[in-house]
């Protein structure tokens, strides 16, 4: 479990791991709005291929901004495990999405350099 | 996730006082989204998945999205409208067309991940809720029909299989091996998913030879615990069939 990730799939087996240690330090909302910013703008909420990464998306984001997490504190365990799982589905989604062709292969590179990016 | 998915637009189309959304996951990523507004809303007699999210627009809190979360015994009874005409909030500043507010169907139960090989058979779960577009006329189903499998053999050839069978909010589980002269053994452990594969294992039966007469294990969830899937594994021997037959329940025997 390390960044970068070498796949959408690694990123999702090894998402709890990763973000660990953003959770420890207090900065695991604001890399995890980057990171559904920077997927979103990947995804086109016209295709109806796309919608089901969109809708995780939204998700993410909505309890991601419900979520407190006080300057250089932690968030709240289970608000940090729920978005957690909700990273995993997501990215999992992803996974299949891209075997499936659902993405094309441009668009499941920028999703995980964004995960790369965000959590690095 | 079959695509395209299930519609409730044709339930109302035609006329139908519910919309079912049934469908086995394809991954733990599966998210399914309906464009009409619901009475109500229950989980499915068929729901491998003990607890369903259902997300919905909500101007009143951050991010416009609210949750409700259906479980065995706690369906939900009140107008959840689906907001085809406008965004959730949360999901709009990234220069790109938002996301509408459909209402959102997705697993609450962590689903992990689905590896089929030459030693092991993973069962996805299914994922099974009632959506109401009619106020409901009865009592909203407040418990899942028990679950049956039956295997006419573990494809062992001398080494070991396993068949992960999901478990998810059982309270009861009756499995019997029948008997083999064959010279294999079984266990039964109960898995709780912390991770994609990471979990916290429960021996419920240490590997016991198969023979002398059909092996029964029940589980009793207040004893036992509970599980989000149910391994078995049958090794060694010389792959004789054994026939195995496995009951899941949500009601205490």
């Amino acid at each position: 479990m390390a960044i970068p990730e070498a796949s959408l799939q690694d990123a999702a087996d090894n998402v709890f791991g990763d973000v660990y240690i953003h959770w420890l330090t207090g900065v695991f909302k604001t890399k995890t709005q980057q990171f559904c910013n920077n997927t979103l703008l990947e995804l086109d909420t016209q295709l109806p291929l796309n919608m089901p990464l969109a809708n995780w998306c939204a998700v993410l984001s909505a309890y991601n901004q419900q979520a407190t997490e006080p300057a250089l504190t932690r968030m709240q365990q289970d608000t940090f495990t729920e978005l957690t799982r909700s990273l995993y589905r997501l990215l999992s989604l992803a996974a299949y999405a891209e075997a499936q062709s659902w993405i094309t292969p441009a668009q499941a590179t920028d999703i995980l350099a964004a995960f790369n990016n965000a959590y690095a | 996730m079959t695509y395209p998915q299930p519609s409730a637009n044709e339930a109302v189309v035609d006329g139908r006082d519910s919309f079912r959304l049934l469908t086995q996951l394809v991954s733990p990523g599966d998210i399914y989204q309906s464009e009409q507004s619901g009475f109500a809303f229950a989980l499915g007699p068929q729901s491998d998945l003990s607890r369903i999210n259902v997300d919905y627009f909500d101007n009143n809190v951050a991010g416009s999205m609210q949750r409700v979360v259906l479980g065995t015994r706690t369906p939900y009874t009140g107008i959840i409208q689906a907001r085809n005409e406008t965004t959730y909030e949360a999901a709009t500043n990234a220069g790109r067309p938002p996301v509408p507010g459909h209402i959102l169907f997705s697993p609450a139960n962590l689903v992990p991940k689905i590896v089929q090989s030459a030693s092991q058979q993973v069962f996805a779960p299914v994922l099974d809720v009632i959506q109401y577009l009619q106020p409901p006329s009865g009592t909203l189903p407040q418990v899942r029909n028990d679950k049956d499998y039956f295997f006419n053999d573990f494809p062992t050839a001398g080494g070991a299989y396993s068949i992960f069978l999901p478990f998810y909010g059982r309270v009861f589980a009756d499995i019997r091996f029948n008997t083999s002269a064959g010279g294999e053994s079984a266990r039964i452990r109960g898995y709780n998913y912390y991770s994609s594969s990471g979990a916290i294992i429960t021996t419920l039966m240490a590997a016991t030879a198969l023979a002398g007469g059909p092996l029964q294990k029940l589980v009793r969830a207040p004893v036992d615990g509970f599980f989000d899937y149910i391994e078995l594994t049958v090794s060694g021997g010389t792959g004789l069939a054994i026939q195995t037959f496995v009951r899941f329940s949500d009601i205490p025997q």
